[in-house]
């Protein structure tokens, strides 16, 4: 597994034995995305749809910024203040927290895909969040 | 505007991005507490934009600022940077865990077990 990671960014880059097409359904389609990652998933994979994520009582809730349908996908996660208009659980945090995760499709080998993961670092003023 | 107790990460890497600013903190963290002034006086750059860099990286949490009489002196502070570097950490080490679970998942067509689960947990 490729493991550079710059500044204010990890980064992961993975080989899956899978076509391109099966790599993006298990993103983008929600019974596949939570029978991987866990959780109840609610998901509009449309560029300005929404991502929620329910999980242990938790809610999360993203934006999906960018869709290029088997090549990129790219959300945004809204910080705990702007994604319902209560506190779901202790472990939201009432302000302030974001970051992005951008993930790339590319075919590998024949029936393989290479799969890139950015996750970027979420940033503490709320001001440049909204600004953004 | 609502600030939250500990600095987010993003903010101290994009703080310590700029290189001057890293300079800043070099030479707090070795040299110990300055003023402006005697910052400005060790680095090619001007008081002014030495002062503008400190409100930045305190900012960040990454200095902190004493006054006595007509002096303020700052100081670094490497909580926030220990912080960041251990968000990174964790998050390279939930996209492994994820990662592994995608990769099995797209092999074997079977959910993870329900205890055992990665999540998409990006706020820490």
């Amino acid at each position: 597994m490729d493991q550079t990671s710059a500044a204010g960014a990890v980064r992961r880059s993975v080989v899956l034995s899978a076509p391109v097409e099966a790599v993006w359904a298990a993103l983008t389609e929600a019974g596949h995305l939570s029978a991987w990652l866990g959780g109840e998933i609610e998901l509009d994979a449309f560029p300005g749809g929404q991502i929620v994520v329910r999980e242990d009582g938790r809610l999360r809730r993203g934006v999906i910024v960018d869709l290029e349908p088997l090549r990129h996908l790219e959300i945004r996660w809204l910080p705990a203040s702007r994604r319902i208009g209560f506190v779901w659980g202790p472990d939201d945090e009432p302000a302030g927290s974001s970051g992005e995760v951008e993930f790339h499709l590319e075919p590998a080998t024949t029936g393989a895909t290479r799969l890139t993961v950015v996750e970027r670092a979420p940033a503490a003023l709320p001001s440049a969040l909204s600004a953004a | 505007m609502v600030r939250p107790d500990t600095p987010k990460p993003g903010v101290v890497f994009e703080a310590l991005a700029d290189p001057t600013r890293r300079e800043v903190v070099r030479r707090l963290a070795q040299g110990g507490p300055a003023t402006a002034t005697e910052l400005a006086g060790e680095l090619p750059i001007t008081r002014q934009a030495v002062a503008k860099h400190l409100a930045t990286l305190a900012e960040a949490g990454l200095v902190t600022s004493d006054r006595q009489g007509r002096e303020t002196r700052f100081s670094f502070t490497p909580q926030p940077l220990a912080d960041a570097v251990s968000w990174m950490a964790d998050v390279g080490r939930q996209w492994d865990d994820r990662l592994q679970a995608l990769s099995q998942y797209l092999e074997t067509g079977e959910p993870r077990p329900k205890r055992r689960k990665p999540g998409f947990d990006t706020d820490r």
